[in-house]
């Protein structure tokens, strides 16, 4: 079948590798590089991963609107359907959507309890079973890991995990070298999974940073390509 | 009036929340432009109604049903303005005026500011490229906070809101507005504010003012390089400043906005004078037509009187004058007598009378050129209809319109109502296209069908209002489709040889489900044993079954009939044969093809505050629907969802009684989708209940 097919072909599958096996209920992982080198798409990657696994998502943005968020699920969606010869694509996303819930929020000086508010209100309102939260444009120079320690608290509470962006400046992200960089540090106890993307000449090269507490860390051999925005398997 | 000059024209619609204002607004905006000698207040305290609002319906619903186009002069300009329609039932008619209109003028209340409809209205005013200028209206009233509602359209609707005025005292103390590009304080002397008074600033607003010039100036620089030279180089003059507000406006960077209060007639030729600084002209816009010759493709058109004409007839009136066409003319001119071209019906027409509009009063006129908004009389046509010169086949909108969600059976109570039922229903069909009547043959009942149940709804109002009687209406009913799930072989034949002139046909193939299509037929025939002569026929008889299923009588869609094999008889066989063949191949093998109920889901929106977003949530759950999105600006929340046209009914009274009226919401057809079992089973059961009591 040909859902079958894709969830066990999709590269994410190595990021089952990691450690637990991917992000667990009441975990944060976060997706970081500079910007525009492709973490919504990343993020929306993981998010169709999970629904074709039969989970539901709902994908937060404080920085991008409802049909900008669409499109990115719709393009990438129709890349995926190409690449694997699926008939249906237009009937099947229309499915598709049904899992997935977008919130878009301004940005406010206490974003988690907006985050909170909201998720709590769609999951309760609706008895929408959400497992997973994808955040986009939380604010993390503005952060206090006392918050993140809340949030995890209700993600617990709710059975979601959660993914983050990262937005991080050009010099943190050349002076890179294998762990998370200085300025997150802060975070560190926080979140159990990094990943992060290096933009390399012709694709992105994702790099997992951290992964649980486990030392040395897997290397997850997987890319981004820029043109069909599509993770692949390291070529 | 001197020579047309379409640098000078401004064609704009006044866009705006309930109650904030809005027909006061445009009655005063008349006023002043010299149309109208005396001015009525809107509640008609002395008798007479307000001249725009010519129906009692639109007062009392508080939304707009028709739009009426006033022409109105201010300083050697012609300003042109359109009344819109607010609510998303009436999708067509709102395309239509906001493609005529070039700009617009967004009207908030200063006290209420930003409301949750506001939403909908900016989402309009974006999907069409419309350059637009706030005014605040209502700075008379207690609680009256303009500072505040420039944050709102700031931080709520992500416009870049810029105050080009102050006002002078709060409140019932609001009693003149300060200028921020000419730093001068004005005042609105005389019986109806029509002497404007300049003076200094008050020395108490003097720092605030000051600030506020800075400020503005600031925001140029941000979006003009040009700007921020000359501010830089201390080369600053009103007029740079205001053409670069201009510049800005017309590139949608930026939305001045005015204040006032049009109840006190204070701040509305500042408004006007706006209007003609910082609106486009219709040189400014680039409106695009589609080429009918290539493809649709897109051609763009000048506002060039000299160029081949291209007008479109955007709304159709019949009324005691007969009927008015009103048209907006995008290239080229017209004159009395001169011929033109429909481009959807090929038929050409010449044109008579032509008049300049006024809401209730006409000015005739003999000519009118590109840029321009006229009516015309004794055109028939329908609304949408491009007219052209010169053999041009354009068309300004896509020959598309949308198919109707909803069907209501309606009854005239008596003979002599019956005549005017049809006629008035005759009238708003030709009006708009989306509104649809016909008689059903089988139930010889009139049904009319539309896009929503208000929709439905206003027409039957009006029906009330203006003929005088009350149609007696069945349940609405949602338009259903049937489609097929399994492919199918068939193989049938038609014989009927006993004695007389006999039939033969043979047709064999395979019935299949088609995605995003209603039907295709593929012949597949080889060696000729069906004639070349009869394929035709065998089409016609599949499709012909398409319109009407026996699941449950709905039109079917997604059907793929390929035909492969088949025989005929030297003799007997004849199209009529075939045709029959075909049919009844169709209608046997239908069921083997486990056909399915189809229903139409709407993208529904509703707006509220955030207070309520339990129980918005919660009201569009309990009706199967999915949400799609919610968005949350902090104050409203909008949520966005899909749900079944058939769970809708009476949403609009439950939504209102949920929320104490503080939600709304609109909605639009998105697809059709499959019913699920439980529901199908309750379908199929009424249908079936339903052919036994008309047997």
């Amino acid at each position: 079948m040909v859902k079958n097919d894709l969830i066990a072909r999709s590269p994410l599958r190595v990021l089952d590798r990691s450690a637990e096996g991917g992000l667990l209920p009441g975990h944060i992982g976060v997706i970081m590089s500079q910007k525009g080198v492709g973490k919504t798409a990343c993020l929306v990657h993981v998010a169709i991963d999970q629904i074709m696994q039969d989970k539901n998502i709902i994908h937060v943005s404080f920085n991008d609107s409802t049909e900008h968020l669409d499109n990115w699920y719709r393009d990438i969606f129709k890349e995926m359907a190409q690449k694997h010869g699926m008939e249906n694509a237009n009937e099947f996303y229309n499915d598709i959507i049904k899992d997935r819930i977008i919130i878009t929020l301004t940005p406010s000086p206490s974003p988690f309890s907006k985050i909170q508010r909201n998720v709590s209100s769609v999951m309760e309102a609706t008895h929408f079973k959400a497992s997973m939260l994808v955040i986009e444009g939380y604010n993390f120079k503005s952060g206090d890991p006392k918050q993140f320690e809340e949030f995890r608290l209700f993600l617990k509470q709710k059975g979601l995990s959660a993914w983050f962006s990262v937005t991080l400046e050009k010099q943190e992200s050349d002076s890179f070298v294998h762990e998370i960089p200085e300025s997150f540090a802060k975070f560190n106890d926080i979140i159990s999974i990094a990943v992060i993307l290096l933009p390399k000449k012709d694709h992105i090269s994702l790099r997992l940073i951290k992964d649980y507490n486990i030392s040395p860390i897997p290397d997850i051999p997987l890319e981004l390509d820029t043109r069909t925005l599509l993770i692949r398997e390291k070529t | 009036m001197s020579k047309f000059d379409v640098s000078k024209v401004c064609n704009i619609g006044i866009s705006a929340h309930i109650d904030s204002g809005k027909t006061t607004l445009t009655e005063r905006i008349l006023f002043y432009t010299g149309k109208i000698h005396a001015m009525h207040e809107v509640k008609g305290k002395d008798g007479v109604g307000a001249v725009m609002d010519f129906m009692e319906l639109e007062k009392e619903r508080g939304i707009t049903i028709t739009s009426a186009s006033t022409c109105a002069e201010w300083k050697d300009h012609i300003i042109n303005v359109i009344d819109t329609p607010g609510h998303v039932d009436f999708t067509v008619e709102v395309e239509r005026s906001l493609k005529v209109l070039d700009s617009a003028i967004l009207v908030l209340c200063a006290v209420g500011g930003v409301q949750s409809q506001s939403i909908t209205v900016d989402r309009q005013m974006k999907r069409y490229g419309i350059s637009r200028i706030a005014f605040i209206n209502k700075c008379d009233r207690t609680g009256a906070n303009p500072l505040n509602v420039v944050k709102q359209l700031r931080e709520q609707l992500g416009l870049n809101a810029v105050l080009l005025q102050l006002p002078i005292g709060s409140e019932d103390e609001f009693n003149g507005i300060v200028d921020i590009i000419s730093n001068k304080a004005l005042y609105f002397d005389g019986k109806a504010g029509e002497d404007i008074r300049i003076e200094n600033i008050p020395e108490n607003m003097l720092e605030q003012v000051k600030e506020m010039h800075e400020k503005l100036e600031d925001a140029l620089s941000l979006i003009s390089d040009e700007f921020a030279e000359k501010a830089i180089e201390k080369q600053v003059t009103e007029e740079i400043i205001k053409k670069t507000i201009r510049e800005a406006t017309i590139k949608r960077e930026l939305v001045p906005v005015l204040l006032g209060s049009a109840y006190k007639n204070k701040g509305i030729q500042t408004l006007l004078d706006a209007i003609i600084d910082y609106l486009p002209c219709p040189l400014d816009i680039n409106p695009k037509a589609l080429d009918k010759d290539k493809n649709e493709e897109e051609v763009l058109l000048k506002a060039d009187s000299e160029l081949p004409t291209v007008l479109n007839a955007f709304k159709l009136e019949d009324g005691k004058y007969g009927q008015l066409t009103y048209i907006r003319i995008y290239q080229g001119m017209i004159r009395k007598g001169c011929e033109l071209t429909n481009t959807r019906t090929s038929q050409e027409i010449r044109i008579g009378r032509l008049v300049r509009m006024h809401a209730d009063k006409m000015e005739e006129i003999s000519e009118a050129y590109a840029g321009d908004i006229v009516a015309l009389f004794g055109v028939d046509c329908a609304s949408g209809d491009t007219f052209t010169s010169d053999g041009l086949n354009y068309t300004m909108s896509s020959m598309f319109v949308p198919k109707p969600v909803i069907s209501l059976s309606v009854k005239a109570p008596d003979k002599k109502t019956s005549d005017l039922m049809s006629r008035a229903i005759g009238r708003f069909t030709k009006e708009d296209p989306t509104f649809i009547s016909f008689v059903d043959p089988e139930s010889n009942q009139t049904i009319i069908q539309g896009m929503g149940e208000l929709h439905l709804d206003i027409y039957i109002e009006r029906i009330k209002r203006e003929y005088g009687f009350a149609l007696e209406t069945g349940k609405p009913q949602v338009a259903y489709r049937e489609t097929i799930s399994r492919p199918t072989e068939f193989n049938y034949t038609h014989k009927k040889q006993s004695g007389g002139a006999g039939q033969y046909a043979r047709i064999a193939g395979i019935i299949e489900p088609l995605l995003d299509k209603d039907y295709e037929f593929v012949d597949e025939i080889r060696g000729g044993v069906i004639p070349r002569e009869y394929i035709p026929s065998c089409d016609k008889g599949f499709s012909e079954c398409m319109k009407k299923g026996t699941l449950i009588g709905f039109p079917i869609t997604g059907v793929k009939v390929t035909i492969n094999d088949g025989a005929y008889h030297a003799v007997d066989s004849s199209d009529m044969a075939f045709r029959v063949c075909a049919i009844t191949a169709f209608r046997e093998s239908y069921s083997r093809c486990s056909p399915v109920i189809l229903e139409p889901i709407m993208s529904v929106s509703v707006e509220g505050p955030a207070d309520f977003q339990g129980t918005m949530l919660a009201t569009l759950n309990q009706r199967r629907g999915t949400i799609v999105s919610v968005t949350d600006n902090g104050i409203f929340i909008r949520v966005d969802a899909h749900v079944p046209l058939a769970e809708m009914f009476g949403y609009s009274t439950s939504l209102r009684s949920s929320t104490q009226g503080k939600a709304e919401f609109s909605m639009e057809f998105c697809r059709y989708e499959r019913v699920p079992e439980s529901i199908a089973e309750l379908i199929k059961k009424e249908y079936s209940d339903k052919a036994l009591r008309i047997k």
